[in-house]
């Protein structure tokens, strides 16, 4: 088949086709229907990413508001700060108003001084509790309940301490032998007879 | 409604029937052109209106740009061969344009006829590649170089994709008879 042949049927071929009178219009319904197309399509693009934004944004407050203290130990306020001769504000034995109460278990790592003990608690993390003259300090497994507990390094201890809204955490109580009991008690109802203030830290300090 | 108010909007108006004159002068002047190597393309009138008005809308959407380039007739030209190419690729027909079907020309006789239709036939074996560029290179006699750009493809790929569908055609053409 020669060139000049299959070009000459082409344009043979070519010329059957009719020409259609209509189609500027239909070129600009379609031009039309085309940019509102992409329009809703942007427009639909814009607003999933708002959605998503809103979302992430949403989520990252709620993980960085997180209450649980075991889990943001690093991050808690230091204990330390509560002074042992501070007034007793009427609010820190009141957990009305006030943060979550949180549960501190591990074992005791240092005493630096006698109202102050370091907690090694069990997801790894050091805490540092100062204790006031409105921490009990309970033992849960003496049998002389009328002796003072005593808290040596190397002692499993459980310390409940309130949070509140502003401020260190305040220690409410420390529970020594806490294997011994298996329910921990509170100490608004513990069925101990200790008095408020009994508490105290025995053993010399270490640094 | 001040005059800070009414101003955009009179802008906006002129703009747009400028622009919707401008696309209908040039779709009237190379409407019919597009359409004819549509139809190679394609084998199909409606198939080919379908082509050329589905370019053709392509490059009206984004006319302002390709009409400051200047040649906006290539850019339509490389939209449409494109889009034939890609049509295959996706085994998708668009859009079937109802209504009045034009009727073909009656005054032929039966041999142009069949001439016509075995070409028909014979191009609609060619791969969509293949078949464009013999149209470009045999109907619209342009160069090897400007169908490569035309297809998105090198030279080289031109020259070997026309000679397989030469061969192809010579097959399909002198083999029948």
């Amino acid at each position: 088949m020669h060139d000049l042949d299959l070009a000459r049927d082409l344009t043979d071929l070519a010329a059957t086709m009719p020409d259609d009178p209509a189609r500027p219009a239909a070129v600009q319904r379609r031009a039309r229907r085309l940019r509102q197309q992409r329009f809703a399509t942007r427009g639909v693009a814009a607003g999933s990413g708002f959605a998503l934004a809103v979302a992430g944004v949403a989520i990252a407050g709620r993980s960085t508001g997180s209450p649980h203290p075991v889990a943001d130990g690093p991050t808690l306020p230091d204990c330390s700060a509560v002074p042992r001769d501070a007034p007793k504000s009427p609010d820190t034995t009141d957990s009305n108003g006030f943060g979550p109460r949180a549960k501190f278990r591990g074992t005791i790592t240092a005493v630096p001084d006698a109202h102050t003990i370091v907690v090694h608690d069990f997801g790894g993390h050091d805490f540092t509790f100062t204790l006031t003259d409105a921490t009990e300090v309970i033992d849960a497994a003496a049998t002389d309940k009328g002796a003072a507990p005593s808290l040596p390094v190397g002692e499993s201890v459980v310390v409940q301490a309130l949070g509140a809204p502003t401020g260190p955490w305040t220690v409410e109580a420390v529970i020594v032998h806490p294997d011994a009991a298996p329910k921990v008690a509170k100490p608004d109802d513990s069925p101990t007879t200790m008095r408020k203030g009994d508490g105290h830290v025995v053993g010399a300090p270490t640094t | 409604m001040n005059l800070s108010e009414a101003v955009p909007v009179t802008v906006s108006a002129t703009r747009t029937a400028a622009y919707v004159a401008d696309v209908d002068t040039f779709v009237r002047e190379h409407g019919a052109a597009l359409a004819r190597t549509a139809f190679l393309l394609t084998g199909d009138h409606q198939l080919a209106e379908d082509l050329v008005q589905t370019a053709l809308a392509k490059v009206a959407v984004r006319w302002d740009r390709v009409a400051a380039k200047g040649h906006p007739g290539a850019y339509v030209r490389q939209t449409m061969v494109r889009t034939a190419i890609g049509w295959r690729r996706r085994r998708w027909r668009g859009e079937m344009p109802s209504g009045d079907v034009p009727e073909t020309r009656a005054a032929d006789d039966l041999v142009a006829v069949d001439r016509r239709d075995r070409l028909r036939r014979a191009l609609l074996t060619l791969p969509p590649r293949q078949r464009a560029a013999v149209v470009l290179r045999f109907y619209e006699d342009r160069t090897e170089a400007d169908v490569a750009d035309l297809m998105g493809c090198s030279v080289g790929t031109v020259k070997s994709q026309t000679a397989r569908a030469l061969a192809h055609l010579r097959t399909e053409l002198t083999g029948g008879i």
